[in-house]
């Protein structure tokens, strides 16, 4: 990890109006829920269900490696002291960080609606989480893929995703249904890691295999980012 | 020239593209501590691709490079290296000041320094300090390039590869770029240079590799001292007593004879500028060839050494096949 490389990342995507004018959105969206609660005094309906976590890992994590490479500005970067596996887990961690932080806002909305702190704190950890891992999945992909092509990948994958679910309700033949649905299930935690944490809470039961595919699933983007970077050329312009 | 294995070392060097086609082919390449190498050759001759290579941004298919005794890969290099980039790729999200301050950090110099040594930074490649909070889009050219040096000289580097140093610098500009590296190489900093700036290559340069096709093709030793063999081209006032306009045969025989009295042969006679040009055996061949014309009374209004030994290698060499670079 790098210091300097962490913070000029979290500055950076600070600078964009996009991501910043994209976050608010998607913070705003889920506090809704909270701050009419506060505004208009009525009761409490407890932690609304969220999925801000994920969208803030997208719009932050987007093209950390891809669009920075695609600007050519490693060139400069790599020619310093800093080992490249660094530089990614540096810049993977500055984004999954901050996608965490913001998306334990509007929680602080929960808290001042009245909710109970424990369940509050769990719903949080389920964001997080998820903010953390899709940052994963954006860092791993963005090793692969140029510019923003990351985020095409996985609304792609995503959509490929509902579509197998849809089949998986719909469809006859029971083959085909297991197929789909055996598919959906494999496929999903690849692109959507996360551990439904508020599950556990009202009495689920704890899944030791839920948590490993999210751990192992994380882990297997940051190591596929960093083995990409650190064996890829860097272009040049003809001479 | 012999190098140590602190120099840079190249050995075999052979790199391809996809398609097998050699960008290069069997570089070998040795430049001593100290030294400033230059890199010219025609578009596409595998200069940009050399110098990838030499940065550990590029892998080789085969050969060895080793920058004093080490891999270009290593952190021990890394942190003894200079490079400015001939497109210049910043982050342009920040402004001057951060840029540098981000590299100060990058190279691992003292934080407590970083202030400081950033505002050294600016003045000396001839920066405003207002710069420093401009953001970097706002830049032009000349100003990045200036940027671009000084990221490249922050951490003084032992090693130091340049890219079309001086492309979009401005003349004042030019003459600071060739201070700095001359600066530099007093403080024992060796320098490659890959430019089409031949001019400057030659006046910043002790050799340099001329490649074409990914080969080097030849090696010129430039500043072999004062007794290379050197043209000097003289420019005569229009019309004098002297070089009356219209008697052209006479006025070249003259120059010829007092040029042969000095020890200097004159061998392009005088074009329509009114300018000719004399072959002389050293520097001291031009002091004789000047002094023995203004003793003849000739209406010497200009003098000037002329290098262009790179002009004509770029002349001799034959078109390039235009190979991926």
């Amino acid at each position: 990890m790098n210091r300097e490389i962490f913070l000029a990342t979290i500055e950076q995507r600070l600078r964009s109006p996009v991501r910043l004018a994209l976050a608010g959105a998607f913070v705003l969206f889920a506090a809704m829920p909270y701050v009419l609660t506060i505004l208009f005094k009525t009761a409490g309906a407890g932690v609304a269900p969220a999925g801000h976590g994920g969208l803030l890992g997208l719009v932050f994590a987007a093209g950390v490696l891809g669009q920075e490479f695609s600007s050519g500005a490693p060139q400069i970067t790599f020619t310093r002291p800093l080992p490249r596996w660094a530089w990614v887990l540096s810049r993977g961690a500055a984004v999954a960080a901050l996608a965490a932080v913001c998306s334990l806002l509007p929680f602080g909305a929960a808290l001042l609606a009245g909710n109970a702190p424990g369940e509050v704190a769990i719903a949080a950890l389920d964001q997080v989480l998820a903010a953390i891992g899709t940052s994963a999945v954006l860092v791993g992909l963005s090793s692969l893929v140029p510019g923003l092509t990351d985020l095409a990948v996985v609304a792609g994958a995503n959509i490929a995703l509902q579509i197998l679910g849809v089949v998986a309700q719909f469809v006859q033949k029971e083959e085909t249904r297991k197929a789909a649905e055996w598919l959906k299930d494999h496929l999903a935690p690849w692109f959507s890691p996360t551990l439904e944490f508020t599950a556990l809470y009202h009495g689920a039961g704890f899944s030791p295999h839920a948590v490993l595919v999210y751990a192992s699933t994380t882990l297997f983007w940051f190591v596929v980012a960093c083995a990409m970077v650190n064996r890829k050329e860097l272009s040049y312009a003809t001479d | 020239m012999t190098a140590t294995g602190a120099g840079i070392v190249v050995r075999n060097l052979v790199k391809s593209y996809g398609g097998g086609k050699r960008a290069l082919d069997d570089v070998s390449l040795d430049i001593a501590p100290g030294e400033a190498v230059g890199i010219i050759g025609p578009n596409g001759a595998g200069k940009t691709t050399f110098f990838g290579c030499l940065l550990g941004h590029l892998r080789p298919q085969s050969g060895v490079i080793t920058i004093g005794g080490r891999s270009p890969d290593t952190l021990l290099t890394k942190s003894e290296v200079g490079f400015l980039p001939e497109r210049l790729l910043f982050d342009r999200w920040m402004t001057g000041g951060r840029f540098l301050a981000h590299h100060h950090a990058l190279a691992g110099l003292p934080a407590e320094r970083r202030r400081a040594d950033v505002s050294e930074s600016f003045a000396k490649v001839g920066l405003e300090p207002a710069a420093a909070s401009k953001s970097l889009k706002a830049y032009s050219r000349g100003m990045l390039q200036r940027i671009g040096l000084a990221q490249a000289l922050l951490a003084k580097p032992r090693w130091l590869f340049l890219d079309e140093p001086a492309s979009g610098v401005d003349p004042a500009g030019v003459l600071l770029f060739r201070r700095l590296l001359a600066e530099a190489r007093a403080g024992g900093t060796t320098i490659v240079l890959n430019s089409h700036q031949l001019e400057q290559v030659e006046r910043i340069c002790d050799r340099v590799a001329f490649l074409r096709e990914g080969r080097v093709q030849s090696i010129e030793v430039l500043h072999a001292g004062a007794e290379a063999r050197r043209h000097l081209r003289v420019r005569f006032a229009a019309a004098s007593a002297y070089a009356p306009a219209g008697a052209e045969a006479p006025v070249l025989d003259r120059l010829a004879g007092v040029a042969a009295s000095a020890g200097a042969e004159l061998i392009h006679p005088l074009n329509p500028a009114r300018e000719a040009v004399f072959a002389v055996a050293d520097d001291a061949g031009s002091t004789r060839l000047l002094a023995a014309l203004l003793t003849a009374g000739a209406p010497v209004v200009e003098a000037r050494s002329e290098e262009g030994r790179l002009e004509r290698l770029f002349l001799e060499a034959p078109p390039s096949g235009g190979m991926p670079s």
